[in-house]
């Protein structure tokens, strides 16, 4: 199990986000759009590929991104529900 | 054919290694933005800010632009890894004009060349054609080449990121200043050479007029 | 800008995967013949259709003997009265790749050899120009160099101009694309709603434009340019970017979108730039002038794009006939005309659209000479 401290830590970094520490990253706020961090689809991507390396887990349908991305907790959930 | 051009302002900063202060919280409080932006992206920022340039036409030229993407795009294709999209789309030459443009909104015809060491030379031409119909037009010209192994390719350049902007006009009024003025020597890239020249003579208690032969 | 003299095409020169020539190309888009191929093997062992020239020649012993073709087909011995503006989003990159994916390392690549300007150095070692320079917008690249050919011919500086849009296959571009979800591993399938991507290609295609015209030769009238200043690989949704270059051709044609007989899409099968597109032409072409994207045949040359399309327009005004669209099956907007037959009809004039990252939009207009 991966904690959610560990999986912003994992954002910021290969995110590049800047002057924010994990901490300061609340588990419920939306990822993605301007009311929250303010990702947008090359951050899914890059999410994508950010997963498959750290944790093994591959996300292949994009239609589930906005799901799967939505906050911390939902992606914390995805990846701990499938890594091996 | 002559066009003489009115240099209105000028700011240049280059470093050996990595330029310090570009001011980047400040010019682009908004962090997502921010953290995406290349070298010299940034660099064209601070440069435009220099020169208080917002909105109108820009002329951007590089001979190499954005090395550091390419360097990182190329190493991973080498070690069999995904490329990071963000690389790619921050690959292509105009990169740094796009995101000034963006930044403040600017929708005006934005040009990106690249034309080896004559990229200064070829951006004054373009600017002073361009600048025939009135405009002021902003010229930026950056080299951004701090990357991992680069000595393994360069041997003759010290300062290994630099940016000159000018700010200029079209004027009939006669030139004061020459491309006669070697720099000093400084080894900065071939293709911010005339730029340089420029920038080096600019004094802001006088008019400053270039003559540019196409 | 005040226009001193008209600017006209007057001699062409092309390679692409599907036509050595201008005549073959045509023939190729008329007939909905495509040779744009899915390659497993070219990157990473992921499928992608990708449109590579067939050519017994190095791709870049054929950039030469383009433009020894079109030197020969023009009214020019040489090139010495003639500014040189090469359009090129990755100039000599698969150079660099070649030689640094083999060595894993730098050392042996020349910078010279690496960068857009190679191009231009690659051409100097065979022609001599008057002087010479190279736009590098991504996928506008030589829709901006014909652009500035208008305009330094229309300001009176310079009387001929040879552009060349020139781009090669790359495993940068092709990864690049890949990595952006964008590429298809099938042909590309402009403005349909099941569209799944583009194709990467190659092409060379040289362009002369000079200030008289000549037997055959098609007035470019205007052109028009804008930045969308929203997203570095999206256009704005609504085309609001794409719709105002297209307004500024106009203007500077001095013509009305009644006028536009045909629009060449930028259509390259992405699910953004054909819908935001789609939006632009039916937000301004109120008369719904027949479109078609020449894409589903050529590929998207990259940076070759608007000179490959510069002269498929010249093919059409001469041929007074409107390329079919291939691979479409059912368009996802209803409003605009996408054509599903080859049209003989009158043909004035016609707007080829490029765009690209970064928000860079160039319209270009091209006119039957009067």
């Amino acid at each position: 199990m991966i904690s959610n401290t560990e999986l912003k830590e994992i954002l910021i970094q290969y995110l590049n986000l800047e002057d924010i520490e994990a901490n300061e990253i609340d588990d419920n706020d939306p990822l993605f759009g301007d009311e929250g961090l303010g990702l947008d689809s090359v951050d899914s991507i890059e999410l994508v590929l950010a997963i498959e390396k750290e944790y093994g887990v591959k996300i292949t349908d994009s239609t589930q991104y906005d799901t799967i991305f939505a906050t911390v907790s939902s992606l914390l959930n995805y990846i701990n529900d499938n890594k091996k | 054919m002559k066009i003489n051009l009115e240099i209105l302002n000028t700011a240049c900063i280059y470093d050996k290694n990595e330029i310090k202060e570009l001011e980047m919280k400040q010019l682009v409080p908004k962090m997502v933005t921010r953290r995406r932006l290349t070298r010299a992206s940034k660099i064209a920022i601070y440069l435009a800010h220099k020169v208080d340039f917002k909105i109108g036409r820009i002329m951007y030229g590089s001979s190499f632009s954005e090395m550091p993407a390419t360097a990182n795009i190329l190493k991973r294709i080498k070690d069999k890894e995904a490329i990071s999209p963000t690389d790619f789309q921050n690959s292509v030459y105009n990169t740094a004009a796009s995101y000034l443009s963006m930044l403040y909104e600017n929708k005006n015809e934005i040009m990106t060349i690249s034309s080896g060491d004559q990229t200064s030379k070829q951006l004054l031409k373009l600017g002073a054609i361009k600048a025939l119909d009135g405009d002021e037009i902003l010229l930026i010209a950056t080299e951004t080449l701090n990357i991992p192994n680069i000595e393994e390719v360069n041997h003759c350049i010290d300062y290994l990121e630099c940016g000159i902007a000018l700010k200029v006009k079209v004027t009939h009024s006669s030139a004061n200043l020459d491309f006669i003025k070697t720099h000093n020597s400084l080894k900065i890239p071939n293709s911010l050479n005339e730029l340089f020249i420029i920038a080096n003579q600019f004094d802001e208690n006088r008019k400053n007029i270039i003559e540019i032969v196409i | 800008m005040t226009i001193k003299n008209k600017a006209y095409i007057t001699s062409t020169a092309l390679i692409c995967c599907s036509g050595t020539n201008e005549a073959d190309l045509f023939h190729n888009i008329c007939t909905k013949n495509s040779f744009i191929k899915t390659d497993a093997n070219y990157f990473n062992n992921t499928p992608a259709a990708l449109g590579k020239i067939d050519s017994e020649n190095n791709f870049f012993d054929d950039l030469i003997l383009k433009c020894e073709e079109l030197l020969l087909k023009s009214n020019l011995t040489n090139f010495k009265e003639t500014l040189l503006i090469v359009g090129s989003s990755v100039g000599g990159i698969a150079i660099t790749e070649d030689i640094y994916f083999t060595n894993g390392d730098y050392k042996k690549i020349n910078p010279n050899y690496h960068n857009i300007n190679t191009i231009q150095t690659l051409l100097e070692k065979k022609f001599t120009f008057l002087d010479g320079l190279s736009f590098s917008t991504a996928c506008t690249s030589s829709a901006n160099a014909l652009g500035y050919a208008h305009e330094v011919i229309s300001k009176g500086i310079y009387k001929n101009v040879l552009v060349l849009g020139i781009d090669q296959l790359s495993q940068t571009t092709v990864g690049g694309f890949l990595s952006l979800g964008v590429l298809s591993s099938k042909p590309c399938k402009p403005f349909d709603i099941n569209r799944e991507g583009m194709n990467v290609s190659e092409a060379i295609a040289a362009i002369l434009i000079q200030s008289e015209p000549t037997k055959n030769s098609v007035e470019l009238c205007g052109v028009g340019y804008s930045s969308d200043a929203y997203h570095m690989t999206h256009p704005h949704p609504d085309g609001l970017g794409a719709k105002s270059a297209m307004e500024k051709a106009l203007q500077q044609a001095n013509i009305t979108s009644d006028d536009i007989d045909y629009i060449n899409a930028h259509g390259t099968g992405t699910q953004a730039n054909d819908s935001a597109e789609a939006n632009a032409i039916e937000s301004l072409f109120g008369n719904k002038p027949f479109v078609s994207s020449t894409k589903s045949i050529t590929g998207h040359t990259l940076g070759a794009a608007g000179a490959v399309e510069a002269i498929i327009c010249k093919l059409i005004i001469n041929n007074q006939t409107i390329p079919t669209n291939t691979n479409l099956a059912m368009q996802e907007n209803v409003n605009i005309n996408l054509t599903m037959e080859n049209i003989k009809q009158k043909i004035d004039y016609t707007i080829s659209n490029s765009f690209a990252f970064g928000g860079n939009n160039c319209s270009l207009i091209f006119g039957k000479v009067k």
